[in-house]
């Protein structure tokens, strides 16, 4: 089945970085299950969420570690940065403090992960317009002046959320097709997927590149 | 738990060697690696600290001045002076190579110590690369992974450090790769163990164990695990159809069906503790004493599997209305105090060997047994299989091992109980033979005539 767990031809790693309590545990499960959590516990450390997208014809993989947002965790979650090839910095429309925090997260993002880190801004809880605290042009103009991708989206009704995500992606596999972004390089955030027997040696990779594991199931 | 993180510390316990023995030629020397509250050990020769020191020379720049090795000597190295001598020099170099590296130790002293063998942080790079190599094969096979608590233990513990992954330029060590595999596994078997693994202090069980990385579980086993050590089952409520606890210590149903209540008892039981596409429950060889009445929390139980365990009794399970298979094998069942389809409902295959029942009266009433194992009872006489002649869908019978199974005409006897099924019936694996036939139908002529005699006999006495 196309859909299945193993169908792919990269693997892309993503962080999802941002306050307590703006949603990013909801963004990730509304990603990867399409439901929303109402009731979501706080994040303790991190937790982890798969899912098989689609760019540019590539089956992609993406491994993503969801971070907490509560301080006490950020030494492990700092740990989490490195080698990220996208991350999503999220913050609550209807709670300027999250917006407020927005450059130290951006600080933390851009010195902890690589240069070719694809790094986007979601302002989540769009479904929340009436009590909106952060107007969307302010959060532009932010994400313009720092060059981030930018985009309001809700959890809950699941508006934005497939595109953030996939944007994020199809950025990071445009650098790869522009040679900007260094398959090889440790810190990339970007694998192809393993060779069906494992030791293929590296003349064969063009041809695996086409042609995901033909696996029946 | 053993992370390099906690600091590690060697030295040359002893030798391996008896220099004595003038047939051996090398020695080796038995080092002993101490990672905080464990340690293990490692045999090494003169040969092997030579190799370390070449790789380590070559990738990590040494040596500086305070490590060298001792210089190599080809004659008189079986001399005791010579070898206290060279063993106290090779503990220097250990101990200087480890201050110098042991922080952030390279795979080259990683292998020396067998550090992936023990050492969660290399353990897990080398499960890495396995997983990121042979995991979607794996997924796709449908075949059980194998993960020991101390592996599952140290992915919890390492998903709480706060180490960044990448210490080297392979990627496929990458510990995502494991949590991704973890996330996607639909068969997990885990195998416990009270021994210490390899050469180390390590005891498998003694470590706690959450699954909850294990998102989308759908069998799940435990094979000689410590059931209390064990967290977060229910990660697996939604989706899991099959669990099977073996040699686990399990003590009741609830202790595993209720894993993430408080009391453990049905007080707590709501509709967040069901297990919705629960099926199969294997609970063999424990130490159950009593069975809950699990209906609530396992409706669409099919298979219960209760074998070696310590019942007396038969529990009632009428409320899992799509029971199909039992086992009660291997108890110590001996009295059943009301007939069994009160209490088992429509199963149709019941396994009761290996127990102490004498009497099958209990059994008449369960019309939808087709298959029915009394082996290795305590039956003594023929007479009680009268009790199973009504059971219009029985095909298969088993009585060996009971103390009947030895009497004389024994299988004709049994199966012209059956009457015009006797044919139908496979007795301990096998049907009438064709002379079974013949003794059958002339058994059941003769006791057709005496039923005759006893009906008219009262007629006569009017
Ligand atoms: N209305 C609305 N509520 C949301 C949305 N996303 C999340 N929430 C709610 O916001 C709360 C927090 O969401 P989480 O996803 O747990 O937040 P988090 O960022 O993961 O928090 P930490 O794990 O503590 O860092 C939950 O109660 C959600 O129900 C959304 O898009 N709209
Ligand atoms: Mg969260």
């Amino acid at each position: 089945m196309s859909s299945g767990p193993y169908n792919y031809s990269y693997i892309f790693k993503y962080i999802i970085i941002g306050d307590m309590g703006v949603g990013k545990s909801c963004l990730l499960h509304q990603f990867t299950e399409k439901k929303f959590m109402a009731d979501c516990p706080h994040t303790i450390g991190v937790e982890f969420g798969t899912r098989i997208i689609e760019v540019s014809g590539q089956k992609i993989k993406l491994q993503i570690w969801d971070t907490a947002g509560q301080e006490r965790f950020r030494a492990v979650t700092r740990s989490y940065y490195r080698g990220a090839a996208g991350a999503l910095i999220i913050y609550d429309i209807t709670r300027r403090s999250t917006y407020n925090h927005l450059s130290s997260w951006l600080t933390d993002a851009r010195n902890l992960t690589n240069p070719n880190t694809v790094i986007f801004l979601i302002g989540n809880k769009s479904d929340l317009d009436a009590q909106r605290d952060v107007t969307y042009d302010e959060a532009k103009k932010f994400a313009d002046e720092n060059g981030l991708k930018f985009v309001e989206a809700s959890a809950k009704t699941g508006e934005n959320v497939e595109e953030a995500f996939l944007e994020t992606a199809k950025k990071i596999y445009e650098s790869i097709q522009d040679g900007s972004l260094d398959l090889n390089a440790a810190e990339s955030g970007v694998q192809k997927k393993p060779t069906a027997n494992g030791a293929r040696t590296l003349s064969s990779e063009n041809a695996e590149g086409r042609n995901p594991s033909s696996c029946s199931c | 738990m053993a992370c390099f993180v906690q600091g590690i510390t060697a030295y040359i316990s002893g030798l391996v060697t008896d220099i004595h023995n003038t047939k051996d030629t090398a020695i080796w020397y038995k080092i002993q690696v101490v990672v905080k509250d464990v340690f293990w050990h490692v045999d090494r020769r003169y040969s092997d600290f030579e190799a370390l020191h070449r790789k380590l020379v070559e990738t990590q720049g040494i040596p500086r001045d305070n490590v060298v090795l001792p210089p190599k000597k080809l004659i008189g190295n079986k001399d005791p002076e010579f070898v206290e001598q060279r063993r106290a020099q090779l503990d220097i170099y250990l101990t200087n190579v480890l201050q110098l590296l042991g922080r952030n130790p390279p795979d080259d002293l990683a292998q020396f110590f067998n550090l992936h063998e023990y050492e969660i942080m290399f353990m897990l790079k080398k499960l890495a690369v396995d997983i990121f190599e042979k995991g979607d094969q794996i997924l796709c096979s449908g075949t059980p992974f194998i993960l020991s608590p101390y592996q599952i233990f140290a992915i919890n513990e390492r998903m709480k450090m706060a180490v960044p992954f990448l210490d080297s330029t392979d990627k496929r060590n990458d510990f995502t790769h494991i949590v991704d595999f973890c996330t996607n596994l639909k068969q997990l078997q885990i195998v416990g163990s009270n021994i210490p693994l390899g050469r180390s202090t390590i005891i498998p069980n003694q470590y706690d164990v959450d699954l909850s990385p294990f998102k989308s579980l759908e069998e799940i086993s435990f094979k000689m695990a410590n059931f209390n050590k064990i967290a977060a089952i229910g990660v697996g409520r939604e989706t899991v159809h099959r669990i099977s606890v073996q040699n686990s210590h399990l003590e009741s149903t609830n202790e595993l069906l209720l894993c993430d209540t408080v009391y453990k008892s049905f007080r707590d039981a709501g509709p967040s503790h069901v297990w919705p596409n629960l099926r199969s429950l294997h609970l063999s060889n424990n130490v159950i004493k009593s069975v809950e009445d699990i209906g609530k929390l396992a409706p669409k139980l099919r298979f219960f599997d209760l074998s070696f365990n310590q019942l007396h009794t038969v529990y009632n399970l009428t409320s899992l209305p799509e029971l199909e298979h039992v086992s009660y094998s291997g108890n110590v069942l001996s009295f059943i105090g009301c007939d069994m389809n009160v209490l088992l409902g429509n199963v149709t295959v019941l396994n009761m060997s290996q127990n102490q029942i004498e009497n099958l009266n209990v059994f008449s009433k369960l019309y939808s047994l087709t298959v029915l194992n009394l082996s290795c009872n305590v039956i003594n006489d023929v007479d009680e299989v009268a009790h199973l002649s009504d059971l219009p869908c029985l095909e298969v019978l088993i009585l060996t091992g009971n103390p009947v199974a030895s009497t004389v005409d024994y299988r004709v006897r049994a199966l012209a109980f059956f009457n015009e099924r006797a044919n139908d019936i496979s007795l301990d694996n096998e049907k009438a033979s064709l002379s079974e036939v013949d003794q059958i139908s002339i058994l059941q002529a003769i006791e057709q005539a005496r039923r005759t005699t006893l009906i008219n006999q009262p007629r006569l006495a009017f």
